[in-house]
């Protein structure tokens, strides 16, 4: 249809009288036509107007059951809107408290996991330098004769770890720690590690050296603060060359 | 805020964003139009269910309505019609050829117009006027069309007259009414509000 057979047809869109296909041709047409837009309207208020004009010539008594349904809807729709965000809200929080505690608890599994990996890692060490026969070592004693501390440092020439065990140990106090120093036979003094005692004063620690069979000439364990990279602290245990 | 002095578009808008005031001001304005349509078409016992259903409607579909394509008046009387028609479709042509005797009667009748001061407006006034000056079978075709949501084959078919005959008749009465209304300086102006305002 043109221009002038759609303008034909206006009347009928807006009282919604047209068939199909007439209808959807006409709507296409009227978006994109301003003329045609504005003749509509104008068609449209006349339609619009047609149900007050019957309502004031035979009005219909007044009720108020619509209304109260009406409210009763929107007040039911609005606390089901309301139920619906907080349960949304707390389904969020939930969520959110679940995957912190999942990853909470993956980590923490992760880490035991590489402790208990390098603590097996140690003790399969401990044993193989431990228990070989060709295993060298060096007793360490109490400094003080109160003590009963003792402790050994034990090599193997085939393998490049120093292993440092000590029993009885009292705990080192607050903000302290026990440090194993290692003196090669090159003269070097090494920090071998920390101890930390169990409930019987037992302790052990690995040191990797550079190289297979490492020659210990002394040992000392000292009693430091926390984070010290010198032995200046008070000695526990030493080796009778140290 | 007067809520009774703001047009129907602003309401609607707000209505759109939950304000159940304004949603109330429009049903003051509209609900007895729409009860007094529904009365005379599927009977007064059914025209609090067709209220609640349009109403409830306008209620969830408020964002949709775009004051720039068109009056809110227009946008509800789509919603009403569609319902309605939906209903009549149901019943059957026998029902919807009483229902448009029920609604020509009630828009050929010489009474003095009723007083449902909630919708009495000039507009309406005017356009009843000329619903009652217009020749009985263009009268008739605006009702079946719009009253009864038939097209314009289905009225020919109705009336037993050929399909250009219900054209011409649609299109002279529907001339007329708008006449009426422009004679009265009632024509509306295209309104073109947008959404936020």
């Amino acid at each position: 249809m043109n221009h002038e057979q759609i303008q034909e047809c206006i009347e009928a869109h807006a009282l919604g009288a047209l068939d199909e296909p007439e209808r959807a041709e006409v709507a296409t047409h009227v978006a994109g036509c301003e003329d045609c837009r504005a003749v509509l309207d104008q068609y449209e208020n006349v339609a619009a107007t047609l149900p007050a004009a019957l309502s004031i010539a035979a009005p219909v008594p007044p009720s108020d059951v619509a209304r109260r349904r009406i409210r009763r809807g929107i007040r039911n729709r609005a606390m089901r809107s309301r139920v619906a965000t907080s349960v949304a809200v707390a389904a969020v929080i939930l969520l959110g408290i679940a995957i912190a505690w999942v990853w909470r608890s993956e980590r923490t599994l992760a880490d035991e996991r590489e402790r208990s990996e390098q603590l097996i890692e140690e003790q399969e060490i401990v044993f193989e330098v431990v228990d070989s026969p060709d295993a060298e070592r060096v007793v360490l004693r109490a400094e003080s004769e109160d003590s009963n501390s003792y402790g050994k440092v034990f090599t193997r020439p085939d393998l490049p770890f120093v292993v440092a065990m000590v029993g009885r140990l009292p705990e080192a106090g607050e903000g302290h720690d026990y440090h194993v120093w290692v003196t090669f036979e090159d003269g070097t003094t090494v920090l071998a590690g920390s101890l930390v005692p169990n409930v019987d004063g037992f302790a052990s620690l690995v040191y990797a050296a550079d190289s297979d069979g490492p020659v210990v000439i002394g040992a000392q364990v000292t009693v430091e603060p926390s984070g010290v990279t010198r032995p200046e602290g008070e000695v526990v245990l030493s080796s009778d060359t140290a | 805020m007067n809520l009774a002095a703001t047009p129907d578009e602003a309401l609607a808008v707000w209505t759109a964003r939950g304000e159940i005031a304004a949603f109330e001001a429009l049903y003051e304005r509209h609900a007895p139009w729409v009860r007094s349509w529904a009365a005379h078409t599927l009977g007064v016992d059914q025209a609090d269910d067709v209220l609640q259903v349009v109403f409830m409607r306008v209620w969830r579909a408020a964002p949709q309505f775009d004051p720039a394509r068109g009056r809110f008046t227009s946008w509800l009387a789509t919603i009403t019609r569609n319902h309605m028609s939906r209903q009549l479709g149901r019943r059957g042509g026998e029902h919807r050829a009483l229902a448009a005797v029920s609604v020509e009667a009630a828009l050929a009748g010489q009474d003095e117009a009723g007083e449902d001061a909630a919708v009495r407006s000039e507009h309406a006034d005017v356009l009843l006027a000329a619903l009652r000056s217009l020749p009985e079978e263009q009268r008739r075709v605006i009702v079946l069309a719009f009253f009864n949501g038939m097209t314009q084959s289905q009225m020919a078919e109705h009336l037993g007259v050929p399909l250009g005959t219900v054209k011409k008749r649609v299109r002279l009465a529907m001339q007329k009414l708008r006449q009426s209304l422009a004679a009265d300086g009632l024509e509306t102006p295209r309104l073109r509000m947008v959404k936020d305002q």
